[in-house]
């Protein structure tokens, strides 16, 4: 991990029912800024608990601490949320929204000016839906809306929950670029089940099991086969 | 027929079928403190055997017409099934919900205020069933295009029970409804009860505004319950000033204001949106963003509400005054706002179709709270 701290999680629980069934235990996590970082795990395992937690959204939760740029903060602050956009796994909100009205309202949100969004629109082949409500658009579409304004908002952490899913082959390769090159802009954190994703985009890999991470791999060690063969420990256990 | 009753039911009713009891639960603890406290007045039968019906008919209507649970429904739709099997078990399985979770404390309420025959009681029951049946008819002849003919069947045994008044002939009505309905749906395609959500082709929107007040206006109108409600809001506030005329010596003007409160399908946003509830908490300055346009719509929904009333009480008593409308401004940005608070701090969840979510105990809260405040003002 290089470059200045951005943010810093230690020893996160996280329950849904009873502290004593938490989903996530004695979590903890660094990310640096401008790096990529893919978040694996089996199903059940707890990233989209993770990111939904970092969101906010999720009151059963403990930590020892958390700091953003070294200074401690809480996940609903309003300063953090200023500088984090989450695009989720299942989203199907603002239905009533076209492209260009949910770009406008979440930019006015962000307080920042309209961003161009021409070479996403067109490198993701979204230019004939947006101006089209979002409760008339497919899954890989709405996805695409929310990836699409989650670039052009370039905020200092990005989290993607399962960006993947949902999206058509030419679509994927274009997210690939997008999030090898986001690094001059700020951090990712996204969770995948796709190994390709991982090794062609992130700097390290962390392989979350048994509501912890338990290996974390860089640079040279983010291989297919590392990965599965710690998956597939996984599954054995 | 077994095997989709039971999943169905646990959709609808819970795992355990905990709803179903927490239901009978209610109505016996209605029945018994209505009973107990002695509250005894005269119902005609006929008001049982309508309210039965039509209260019964618009419960399951907007069950049949809901969205919450489509993309369920849909696992269930791919699989292979026996059509007429299907068709009943579905019916059934939304009939006993509407009855059991809605219709059994609305009967508790009059069983208990009134007193009836063994024979009123059970034709109140058939009226409920009848309307269950007749219901999931008349939604599948809408679904094929023809609303005259529900139409004309609903006006028809509306005015045989309304007139005829006998025991007799509401049983035979009730009946031969019944028997139809259960002959129509012998012949439905049950695809007929599966909506996909495209079904035609999208409209492009121009504007780049991200307006909330315009997203919920589109709400509003998309949704076609909500859109009737407010409407029938509107028509109970021409006809409200009417009503208190029974009560001359009382103010009734608030108690009007508060009882126009009750307009809960907009004011469940993010209760029937849970996806926008999501979307809100995580972005960031939606208290202002969000919130205010929120209350502010509200607002805008109910003063149009009030000016029907407004306009209705000065045709039927010739004046107000200034009193009287500043009260009408009070009440509708309370509502408003609370509204909003309450839907912001506690949003509804673990409801199962919109109907759940329209009943809920939570839309009477404000509504008591402005009725206090319009009965204190009135005596």
């Amino acid at each position: 991990m290089g470059g200045k701290r951005l943010l810093s999680i230690n020893n996160l629980s996280v329950w849904y029912t009873a502290k004593n069934h938490p989903v996530l235990s004695g979590f903890s996590l660094e990310l640096a800024s401008h790096e990529v970082v893919g978040l694996i795990g089996l199903n059940g395992a707890g990233k989209t608990t993770f990111i939904k937690t970092v969101a906010g959204l999720l009151p059963g939760y403990r930590m020892d601490g958390a700091t953003w740029n070294n200074h401690p903060f809480s996940f609903r602050d309003k300063t953090f949320k200023l500088n984090r956009y989450i695009v989720f796994a299942e989203d199907r909100s603002f239905q009533y929204f076209t492209f260009w009205e949910y770009l406008t309202y979440v930019s006015a949100s962000y307080k920042i000016p309209l961003p161009d969004v021409s070479t996403l629109t067109k490198g993701f082949h979204f230019a004939d839906y947006t101006h089209v409500l979002f409760k008339e658009m497919s899954t890989g579409n709405l996805k695409k809306a929310y990836l699409i304004t989650a670039f052009a908002l370039r905020p200092k952490l990005l989290l993607l929950d399962e960006p993947i899913n949902g999206l058509d082959f030419q679509s994927t390769e274009f997210l690939y670029r997008l999030i090898g090159g986001y690094k001059q802009y700020g951090t990712i954190l996204f969770s995948s089940h796709i190994l390709e994703s991982i090794c062609l985009t992130c700097d390290r890999a962390l392989v979350l099991a048994h509501g912890k991470i338990s290996r974390t791999f860089s640079n040279a060690e983010i291989a297919t086969g590392n990965l599965r063969e710690v998956l597939t420990n996984e599954t054995n256990r | 027929m077994r095997q989709t009753v039971k999943a169905l039911s646990k959709q609808l009713i819970g795992a355990n079928y905990d709803r179903a009891g927490a239901s009978l639960l209610a109505a016996i603890i209605l029945f018994v403190a209505i009973d107990t406290a002695g509250v005894q007045i005269k119902i005609a039968p006929f008001i049982l055997y309508l309210t039965s019906t039509f209260f019964t008919a618009g419960v399951m209507w907007q069950t049949l017409t809901g969205q919450r649970y489509i993309a369920t429904m849909q696992g269930m739709f791919m699989l292979p099934f026996d059509n007429c099997s299907f068709v009943f078990s579905y019916v059934s399985v939304l009939g006993a919900h509407t009855l059991i979770t809605k219709t059994l404390p609305m009967w508790a309420l009059l069983f208990a205020a009134a007193t009836w025959s063994a024979w009123e009681i059970m034709l109140a029951v058939l009226c409920g069933c009848m309307a269950c049946m007749a219901t999931a008819a008349g939604y599948q002849m809408c679904h094929k295009g023809n609303r005259w003919l529900p139409l004309f069947w609903t006006v028809c045994t509306a005015a045989i029970i309304a007139s005829a008044r006998q025991l007799l002939t509401v049983l035979a009505v009730a009946t031969l409804s019944f028997l139809s309905a259960i002959l129509y749906l012998s012949f439905v395609d049950a695809y007929d009860f599966y909506r996909s959500t495209a079904t035609q082709k999208p409209i492009r929107h121009i504007g780049h505004t991200g307006n909330m007040f315009l997203y919920l206006t589109r709400y509003l109108l998309a949704n076609q319950n909500y859109l009737m409600n407010t409407v029938g809001l509107c028509l109970i506030a021409c006809f409200l000033p009417i009503l208190f005329q029974a009560f001359p010596n009382l103010h009734m003007f608030p108690i009007g204001c508060a009882v126009l409160s009750l307009n809960t399908p907009i004011s469940t946003l993010l209760s029937s949106d849970p996806d926008l509830e999501q979307a809100m908490c995580a972005l960031p300055g939606q208290t202002a963003r969000f919130g205010w346009q929120y209350v502010l719509f509200i607002f805008a929904v109910n003063m149009i509400v009030a000016s029907f009333y407004l306009c209705s009480w000065l045709i039927t008593y010739g004046q107000t005054n200034f009193s009287s409308i500043g009260m009408l401004f009070l009440f509708a940005l309370q509502n408003a706002v609370l509204s909003v608070i309450l839907e912001w701090k506690k949003p509804i969840r673990n409801w199962k179709t919109e109907s759940d979510l329209w009943r809920h105990p939570r839309k009477y809260l404000i509504p008591l709270w402005l009725i206090w405040q319009a009965a204190c003002y009135a005596i």
